[in-house]
């Protein structure tokens, strides 16, 4: 079957402003998820309930695992008549208790699922109940992708719930104050290798908390009392603009981008959030001169790019097609509202650019379609490009900045390069280091 | 099982059961949920999945769809993703969603049906039972449709039934299932449903004997019976003495057409475990029960129990222990274990996590993937004829 229902021109896309659409969904392991579970989890020191039907509870089960944090996760299979009669709520609330009494946690996620959201179940007042009696924050939160289509996202939302635990301490904690930075829209701390944070800390901003690098409960409580919060995804959006609505915490939202341009461009506007300026001139041309050293090894080599990828696909194309790159392919099933300038950019600049839509059916039965791809980033795309050398980059490595550009490319040069240069490259880096 | 769940997740849901059975038949199945739904059958119960994609599609259900019931859409989108496809039926699948608005899938299929002019099954599975009901149903939606009276038998042919990699495992189990039937003389003429195409299970009532493996085929093989006058069986050949009688079993019921002289000459070599021994066997009944006869016959256990994962009615009377049960919380599992010495338990990986610091027990690792998902489903074990003997041996004393 050919995929022509599933692709449009870059340019068509910029002007019909809208992907093909998808009659039937084609959903599996290439496209990567963290899950809502995890993402509560995130919070050292708590757990989680989960509460719904049995087939709904598989997959927080695994996520969980997943991520090694499985031991933090309880599972409340509900019967389709208590669900529909109501009768369920005493059990959820007799669980709770249990869990609260049994493990100590300094926090409990409970979670309920899309068939709780059409009834209109009230969990939080079964929260606020729970919450009284044990003096254990309870903070529900909603695994629903019934909601998925609704703006903000579904994943937007999942991230926001931390707000509800930072407004709540944010009163208990206000007695301190430091110039401290949150990091937001990551699911894992950024690499220690990103300039990012050493920057922060020169710049007078020595607290650098980030979603995922906690320990302790305590510790995770400071992020509710930071000054400042950067938005490096756009998941990361909603809860930053309910902080600041709620705690008057200012954001600035500065994705994770690859274009050299682009990157200097938001670290000029983190320069103008934080009142700050970074000493970053030595590490662009760095990261400028690795570019112009090994760009020639991608010549004749045909790209495609995922919705996989920890960034934009439309940001990486723009970027790549800026160094010379040839990108082919961009797989897509959402647009942010700020990738609309790349696409805009790319339109002008790369019109033969096709995009699929990576959900669409017809893709699953085009084995063929993406032979002559050499290189493909992000695991949908790897998935479908069936020829290609595939980097993930997903959101287990986080990166930002010039390093992050740095990395991918030494990724992407794999076997292009011959072994002796690699080799000679190593070398030259370790003499620089001593 | 019901209750908290901290150790172990839940079975798999009535429609993974659907989707592992209809997997291997060249079919569409849309499963009607929210698209990322889907990624429990993809990313976690459908071991084939990353070797081999079936055609399984999300309808993407959301929110509007539930408030303004758009059939019509859903209809429209069923068909444009068919047209063009040479896939041989279509399966509607009802997730928790459908089921609790009260959604019916069979006006939709026989819609379809007479649109595309393919058959088209509807299950109205809810997500809140397991996968056993599922499997159950799609056999039996399948055995109504696709099977008639046969012109006349083949001999010596017998049918597998009960085989998903949900209870099964890989094809690696059922392809030594098949050579240890093949070796006594026998033709497989189709196994439901793993393997075989959906022109071979059409045929199926060609068979002389039908073999359930496991529970989730009981009411296929008595359905078989009484339309087709198929004779069937409830047995795993688990092990050498288990096997031997499993043959002469056949072979009583196929009159002696069944070559069982390779069971009568192999004997046991290895010790038999002290008197008093005691066993738990955790899983899926009939497999549950084969693991019993192996345990007791081959190894000398004195008592073993079944704790099963699945309701035990299907399982005669006579072949169940006093104290065999069935699970109905995770903490009857806790209790069982913290609170009895057993010598050895068999099950899943996930069990051990119940033994604790016992280090007294031998624990015998067999993957069941309904509950552990694919998780185990490559890791190295048998548990059919000889080779199982030598796995079990291998766990209780090497």
């Amino acid at each position: 079957m050919s995929p022509d229902a599933a692709k449009i021109r870059i340019d068509e896309l910029f002007r019909s402003k809208s992907l093909p659409p998808a009659p039937l969904q084609n959903i599996g392991p290439h496209i990567p998820r963290w899950g809502v579970i995890n993402t509560s989890l995130m919070v050292p020191e708590s757990v989680g309930l989960c509460i719904g039907p049995a087939g709904c509870m598989r997959e927080p089960f695994f996520d969980a695992r997943k991520y090694g944090n499985g031991h933090r996760l309880f599972l409340l299979p509900l019967s389709e008549n208590d669900v529909i009669m109501g009768s369920h709520l005493p059990f959820v609330k007799t669980a709770l208790l249990k869990i609260a009494r049994e493990k100590k946690p300094r926090a409990i996620f409970l979670c309920s699922m899309c068939v709780d959201e059409l009834l209109g179940t009230d969990y939080e007042e079964i929260a606020k109940a729970v919450e009284s009696i044990t003096r254990v924050p309870v903070i529900a939160v909603k695994m629903n992708p019934v909601c998925k289509k609704k703006n903000p996202s579904q994943e937007q939302k999942t991230y926001s719930f931390f707000n509800k635990y930072f407004h709540s301490c944010h009163s208990e904690q206000a007695a301190i104050h430091e110039p401290g930075v949150n990091i937001l829209g990551g699911y894992t701390p950024i690499s220690e290798m990103s300039e990012l944070p050493a920057q922060l800390s020169h710049a007078g901003y020595p607290v650098v908390n980030q979603m995922g690098e906690f320990t302790s409960y305590d510790q995770f409580k400071h992020m509710a009392v930071a000054s400042h919060n950067i938005v490096i995804h756009p998941r990361g959006l909603l809860l930053a603009e309910e902080m600041m609505r709620f705690m008057g915490i200012p954001y600035c939202f500065s994705p994770v981008s690859f274009g050299l341009g682009t990157i200097g461009e938001k670290y000029r506007d983190l320069e103008q959030f934080l009142h700050t300026k970074f000493e970053i001139d030595a590490i662009r041309d760095g990261a400028e001169r690795y570019l112009q050293e090994n760009v020639h090894y991608f010549s004749g080599k045909k790209i495609a790019i995922g919705s996989g990828i920890n960034g934009s696909p439309y940001e990486m194309a723009q970027a790549f097609t800026e160094y010379g790159l040839d990108v082919r392919v961009v797989f897509s099933d959402t647009i942010y509202d700020y990738e609309w300038d790349h696409i805009s950019w790319l339109s002008r600049n790369n019109s033969g650019l096709t995009v699929y839509r990576t959900s669409h059916p017809q893709l699953k039965d085009s084995p063929h379609e993406w032979d002559e791809i050499d290189i493909a980033i992000g695991s949908d795309a790897g998935h479908y490009c069936n020829h290609a050398h595939v980097i993930p980059l997903s959101f287990e490595v986080q990166g930002y900045g010039y390093e992050y550009l740095e990395y991918l490319m030494s990724e992407m040069l794999g076997d292009l390069k011959p072994v002796s240069r690699v080799r000679d490259d190593n070398g030259q880096q370790d003499r620089e280091n001593l | 099982m019901k209750g908290l769940h901290h150790l172990l997740p839940p079975l798999a849901a009535d429609y993974t059961g659907i989707c592992s059975a209809l997997y291997d038949l060249d079919a569409m199945i849309v499963l009607h949920n929210p698209s990322g739904c889907m990624r429990t059958v993809t990313d976690i119960d459908e071991p084939r999945w990353a070797s081999r994609r079936a055609s399984f599609f999300s309808s993407g259900l959301n929110e509007s769809n539930v408030i303004f019931g758009d059939d019509d859409a859903f209809f429209g989108n069923i068909v444009r993703t068919f047209q063009g496809t040479d896939k041989k039926f279509i399966a509607l699948v009802s997730t928790p969603v459908p089921a609790v608005i009260g959604m019916d899938m069979n006006d939709i299929a026989t819609r379809l049906e007479s649109s595309l002019n393919v058959p088209v099954f509807a299950f109205n599975t809810t997500g809140f039972e397991n996968y056993s009901c599922g499997i159950t149903e799609a056999y039996l939606a399948l055995a109504k449709h696709y099977l008639s009276s046969p012109q006349e038998k083949k001999p010596t042919s017998v049918n597998i039934l009960g085989a998903t990699p949900l209870d099964t495992g890989s094809d690696r189990h059922l392809n030594m299932l098949v050579s240890l039937l093949e070796q006594a003389g026998l033709t497989v003429n189709a196994v439901w449903t793993m393997g075989s195409r959906l022109e071979d299970i059409s045929r199926s009532s060609c068979a002389e004997l039908n073999i359930v493996i496991s529970h989730t085929a009981l009411p296929l093989a008595q359905f078989m019976e009484e339309h087709f006058g198929i004779p069937y069986i409830q047995s795993l050949p688990v092990g050498m003495q288990p096997s031997a009688r499993f043959f002469a079993l056949i072979d009583k019921m196929m009159q002696g057409t069944v070559s069982v002289e390779q069971w009568a000459e192999k004997e046991t070599d290895g010790p038999e475990l002290p008197q008093g021994s005691r066993a738990l066997i955790i899983g899926e009944p009939v497999m549950s029960y084969g693991i019993r006869q192996c345990l007791i016959n081959d190894f000398g256990v004195d008592d073993v129990q079944v704790a099963s994962l699945l309701p035990l009615n299907m399982i005669p009377e006579t072949d169940r222990g006093s104290n065999d049960f069935t699970i109905e919380k995770e903490e009857d599992l806790e209790n069982l274990i913290g609170h009895n010495h057993f010598d050895i338990i068999v099950g899943d990986p996930y069990f051990k996590n119940f033994i604790g610091t016992k280090k007294q027990t031998a624990f015998i690792s067999l993957p069941h993937p309904a509950l552990s998902g694919n998780e185990y489903y490559q890791s190295d074990y048998a548990y059919f004829g000889e080779p199982g003997y030598r796995y079990f041996y291998k766990s209780l004393f090497q």
